[in-house]
């Protein structure tokens, strides 16, 4: 098909199109701005996340590297790429067919109306391109100042550590966005007047504050925490109260930094938590997008557009249930139905007849609604947790697998539902990686860190969480201390159980040994540790591993 | 307006042009320095040979590798989709899967390298001069570029897919004289091409001047000459066919074994094939001479052969046959002739080498002693530093 490029008129004419088209459907979108780019320019694009100004680093030429020899080599290109930021700002392949142009368009509606309402955004800058440029001109004074090279290094370090952060942070008072470290003092008279409302909870209306802040109640509240504040003051600032999820803030609170590491650590940071919601709702995200593209497409393309239309969904929904663009249409396109037909509440989910589930329709049509609801309040995990349910596990034909060292092998472990989605969901759980914590800054008394690695079962990658340690090392200049749990093989499989069973991958039985790994900045130190010294590490999650216990021993 | 914010958003994207070349050169200096410090070690170990990429070899770069904190993929498992029964081993290992939108991550610790861009740091790393090639000659091109599509042509090249779809069109099309009822939900359509849907790739001929040249691989097969030896040989011609590439838009290879006679065989069989006969190297020379007489000639072709042995012969063989067909034939008409003596853990030259030494002085004939694997990035610069 050859195309020619289109005129910005005519861009304009789809725009108002498709935008009507959305509006129409239901979805309530910010401005976006259309920007029309070849090729090469969507892989630059892509490569800096669509911001027009980041920090000089290698690794978005690494991106760029790949994405243009991804597109070379295997045929596999973006479409559109969409900034989250009001207005919204969308970058289109100028090589895209005028129906593709619409389609995409649509598509991209549907982005921003989820960037604009669904909850996990709400807290997000949206004027980020500025704020972009500003790290971007921040950074390159520094490397002005301090050298190139040293401080693509320090970053490099920090970029290790730069998702070990608490997206939940931002929805909790008191935490979260704050990124530079407030060093202002406070005056003693406004002191004064904060000291007085301590305690309270704040009241909207004068006449309610007698009722809801009782005078002993509040005095004794008052009382508290000032105690439990000067117990804090009597500590090391490093020793935390409870284990705290974001590495970032602690170390540029309380990492041996000069002020340029500090700053670039606290703009990486500010950067981390404006990506996390969007990789938090990937899922949901694409397969929103995805369905309303479908959706508008199927209803108002003629048939000839129709058919160009549905093959180019057909090449971006292809692949399993890793194709997160496919995951996600799936999962809207059932919430719809199911809520269009009442497959939904107390009797449905009682009735186990097989038939009568087919045939289910109370003609509820509260599809539409439900899934408005859905998009304001979920990120990937609640969605996946609730709505993939054992209906689409089936239609699916699903595995688990698991490495079996003995064989050397991934075998299929189970085919039950409840195991495909426990994996399923580990996948989206805290961004797919261990959770870790900074537990203390001054372990041992000695001033050295302490992270704890909150264990469910899967082991860390050893390598990885080594070079982890060694470039915290940099940022920390103390030993670093990991507190985590292996496996250790306790005796080999049965051997005669192999001539009975040959069928059965069978593997070793296996003890959690809790292990310490301790880097000084020149060795690494592995101490075995106790059962009791590793209980604030086991977690009472569900376990992942799928292994059948008939394998074991 | 719109327009306007449109042809800003575009500007946006002309800056970035400036940064991203900054960050892709930086990219890349990291990426050749480890490979030039490596080379040795990359080349000895086989890893890039071993591939079969047309245009690309994945290369493990440490450097460019950001730690996290991860699972340990393999305590984490995954999920699949399709059949087999419980305990069935999963056929390779499960990676990501595929992820639209996703940039390489932190995850990438290997990085594509065009063969280009391989060359060129080879050639860089060895000092191996640019090859001036000779004789230009003319080509017409009928070959792989099927850029275009014909309503006529031969089965084979015959496009299903869009047979199919074009069907589809005309099917809807058909239809929609009373507009497609309910197009979301699709009720199964049977569709049948016919004559006016099929498709077929096509490909203008095009006439392309170019400079063209031919490999010939010849290697002794008897029995002394297998395993490790052979190993050393094909990561040599792996390199030197890499090298050469580069500086001819049309690169054939000619495969000749021999042990008491010659024969020329496929690329696969050159390598795995042995034999247990004895050793008479001016069997594959002269086949050489005839192949080149017979396919490529001298004035249109650059010629390049180069012969692997442990250096023994058949007593008096090299002195009275190898040495005319050499000095008569297969110089004259050559680029360079090249010959590389494997013999594992002796640096001493055979007597196929002394001999062809002591009877032929012209700076065409190319000798190398490998020992070792060790000894492949030299030979290289050996065999490829004359920049002929």
């Amino acid at each position: 098909m050859m195309t020619t490029p289109l005129a910005v008129d005519e861009l304009e004419q789809l725009r108002e199109e498709s935008r009507r088209l959305a509006l129409e459907a239901g979805l309530d979108p910010w401005e976006v701005v259309f920007g029309v780019v070849d090729y090469d320019e969507l892989n630059e694009v892509s490569s800096y996340d669509g911001f027009p100004e980041r920090y000089p680093h290698w690794h978005f030429g690494m991106a760029y590297d790949y994405f243009r020899k991804r597109g070379a080599y295997s045929g596999w290109w973006t479409y559109e790429l969409v900034l989250n930021t009001k207005p919204a700002i969308a970058y289109l392949r100028s090589s895209n067919t005028r129906l593709e142009t619409k389609g995409v368009m649509v598509h991209v509606y549907g982005h921003v109306d989820f960037f604009k309402h669904n909850r996990w955004f709400s807290k997000t800058n949206r004027d980020m391109i500025k704020l972009m440029k500003n790290h971007a001109e921040r950074i390159e004074n520094h490397m002005n100042r301090y050298g190139m090279s040293k401080v693509e290094a320090f970053i490099d370090c920090a970029m290790s550590i730069q998702y070990n952060i608490d997206p939940h942070a931002p929805f909790i008072k008191g935490r979260g966005q704050e990124s530079r470290v407030k060093r202002h003092r406070v005056n003693p008279e406004a002191s004064q007047s904060l000291l007085a409302e301590a305690g309270k909870i704040p009241v909207k209306r004068d006449y309610m504050d007698r009722y809801i802040n009782p005078k002993n109640w509040v005095s004794e509240r008052r009382e508290k925490m000032m105690s439990e504040r000067t117990e804090n003051q009597s500590q090391d600032i490093t020793e935390l109260k409870r284990p705290q999820k974001d590495m970032l803030h602690f170390l540029v609170k309380h990492g041996r930094l000069e002020d340029w590491q500090r700053d670039i650590l606290s703009m990486i940071r500010e950067e981390s938590y404006y990506f996390v919601p969007q990789i938090q709702t990937k899922v949901m995200n694409e397969g929103w997008a995805s369905y309303w593209q479908s959706k508008i497409m199927a209803d108002y393309a003629d048939s000839n557009e129709f058919l160009d239309h549905a093959e180019m969904m057909s090449r971006v929904l292809g692949g399993g249930i890793s194709n997160p663009y496919r995951l996600g249409l799936m999962i809207w396109e059932n919430i719809k139905e199911r809520w269009d037909k009442g497959r939904f509440g107390r009797d449905w989910e009682l009735c186990k007849d097989r038939e009568e589930r087919k045939r289910w329709d109370t003609g509820a049509g509260l599809g539409e609604e439900k899934i408005f609801e859905v998009r304001r309040n979920y990120n990937d995990i609640t969605f996946i947790d609730e709505f993939f349910t054992e209906d689409l596990f089936e239609k699916h034909n699903l595995f688990t697998y698991e490495y079996i060292p003995e064989t050397g092998a991934y075998h299929i472990t189970s085919r039950e539902f409840e195991d495909v989605k426990k994996k399923l969901l580990l996948r989206y759980t805290n961004l797919g990686k261990p959770t870790i914590q900074v537990s203390t800054g001054n372990y041992d008394n000695k001033g050295e860190l302490l992270l704890l690695h909150q264990w469910n079962g899967i082991g860390l990658n050893w390598d990885e969480a080594k070079g982890v340690l060694q470039r915290v090392y940099e940022m920390w200049k103390r030993p670093v201390n990991l507190k985590t749990i292996v496996y250790r093989k306790l005796r080999d499989p049965d051997p005669s159980r192999n001539r009975i069973q040959p069928e059965l991958p069978l593997t070793a039985v296996q003890e959690e040994q809790g292990v310490l790994l301790r880097y000084d900045g020149e060795t690494f130190r592995e101490l075995a540790l106790s059962d009791e010294e590793i209980a604030d590490i086991r977690t009472d999650d569900i376990r992942y591993s799928t292994t059948p216990e008939e394998w074991i021993g | 307006m719109a327009g306007a914010l449109a042809a800003q958003a575009e500007l946006l994207a002309r800056n970035m042009r400036k940064r991203i070349r900054k960050d892709v050169e930086r990219f890349k200096r990291i990426v050749r320095g480890e490979i030039r410090q490596n080379l040795k070690d990359l080349i000895e170990s086989g890893e890039i040979a071993g591939q079969r990429g047309r245009d690309v070899v994945k290369i493990p770069i440490k450097s460019i590798k950001t730690p996290e904190f991860r699972y340990d993929p393999r305590d984490a498992g995954g999920i699949g989709a399709g059949d087999g029964e419980l305990g069935e081993p999963v056929s390779a290992e499960p990676g990501e899967g595929f992820q639209p939108g996703q940039g390489p991550g932190s995850h990438a610790r290997e990085v594509e390298i065009e063969l280009r861009e391989l060359a060129e740091i080879l050639g860089e790393e060895l000092q191996l001069p640019k090859i001036e090639p000779k004789g230009q000659k003319n080509r017409v091109e009928s070959g792989d570029d099927f850029s275009d599509v014909a309503t006529t042509g031969p089965e084979a090249l015959l496009m299903k897919r869009r047979a199919f779809r074009e069907a589809l069109r005309r099917h809807t099309q058909m239809e929609t004289q009373h507009r497609l009822p309910a197009k979301y939900h699709f009720d199964p359509v049977v569709v049948v091409p016919i004559k006016q849907d099929f498709r077929y790739l096509h490909s203008e001929p095009s006439i392309i001047p170019e400079a063209s040249a031919v490999i010939i691989y010849m290697r002794d097969a008897s029995g002394s000459m297998s395993g490790e030896k052979t190993e050393i040989i094909r990561q040599e011609n792996y390199w030197i066919d890499l090298w050469l590439r580069t500086h001819y838009s049309q690169v054939e290879r000619v495969y000749i074994l021999h042990d008491y006679e010659a024969q020329e065989v496929k690329e696969d069989e050159f390598y795995e094939l042995s034999t247990g006969g004895g050793t008479r190297i001016s069997a594959a020379y002269e086949l050489c001479s005839k192949i080149i007489e017979r396919r490529y000639p001298a004035d249109q072709w650059n010629i390049y052969p180069f012969h692997f042995s442990d250096g023994e012969n058949w007593i008096g063989d090299t002195e009275n046959y190898c040495v005319p067909i050499l000095r008569d034939q297969l110089l004259p008409k050559s680029n360079q002739f090249g010959y590389g003596q494997v013999t594992l853990g002796r640096r001493s030259a055979g007597l196929h080498l002394l001999k062809l030494q002591e009877n032929l002085q012209d700076e065409k004939l190319i000798t190398s002693i490998i020992s070792g694997r060790e000894d492949i990035l030299g030979s290289i610069k050996e065999f490829l530093g004359k920049g002929r």
